[in-house]
């Protein structure tokens, strides 16, 4: 069972359903944890350790890591759809360097990442 | 590697595979759409979620994730998860599978 989506995804300042206040807002800067819990989680093994921006929130939902076990997976965790660079995904892309993906995180697997410098650039 | 492929499960299947996807169509056999629609009863009857499944399937280690096919994977994902939830006891499964077995062999 979810709660109902009800983000608007133009508006700068995002509230759920739910009432829970994003962390996140459109733009930040953020970093996927780098974690590998033994349990069920939907964050890809190749997406952890990336640097993004949220492109939306896309709402709030019961978390999918505890409804695994029989739990409520409440309170309701929002959801984000993060875009990185794919050539900071895969270390060996061969695509165009403009090429990105946007893979959908839970909160819990975010950071704030500060703006990079210049010697990082090029780090995941 | 890095020391995270340490934790690499057989499902974490991006970015790994290096082959051309195999598009295959094909009907399913009468006991995989009865299983399908067992998995939906289950969820309407709040015994079954789908994240509890996918765990189930994700759980059942290398060697059978790699020799079940789809929804065998399902059964026993199931299974499991019942004998969790106490829906049903590992003895009263054990021993309708042997029933079961006896009649066709």
């Amino acid at each position: 069972m979810t709660s109902s989506a009800g983000a608007s995804l133009t508006s700068k300042t995002v509230m759920t359903d739910g009432g829970e206040v994003p962390r996140f807002q459109p733009g930040d800067a953020v970093r996927v944890r780098k974690a590998y819990p033994v349990g069920h989680c939907r964050t890809p093994f190749y997406f952890r350790g990336v640097r993004g921006v949220i492109e939306r929130c896309c709402g709030a939902f019961a978390n999918p890591e505890e409804l695994a076990y029989g739990r409520s997976g409440e309170p309701a965790v929002p959801l984000y759809r993060v875009r990185a660079k794919q050539a900071d995904v895969w270390s060996d892309y061969q695509g165009s360097p403009r090429d990105t993906i946007e893979v959908e995180v839970f909160e819990h697997w975010l950071e704030p990442c500060p703006d990079r410098s210049p010697a990082e650039e090029t780090s995941r | 590697m890095p020391d995270e492929y340490e934790a690499l499960s057989v499902h974490d299947l991006g970015g790994r595979l290096n082959e051309p996807f195999q598009k295959d169509e094909h009907d399913h056999e009468p006991w995989e759409k009865r299983v399908h629609a067992l998995r939906e009863l289950l969820a309407q009857k709040g015994l079954l979620r789908v994240d509890e499944l996918r765990r189930g399937v994700e759980g059942l280690g290398e060697a059978k994730y790699e020799r079940l096919t789809y929804y065998e994977q399902w059964i026993a994902s199931m299974c499991q998860v019942m004998v969790e939830r106490g829906v049903l006891t590992d003895d009263q499964l054990g021993r309708r599978i042997a029933d079961v077995k006896d009649r066709h062999d």
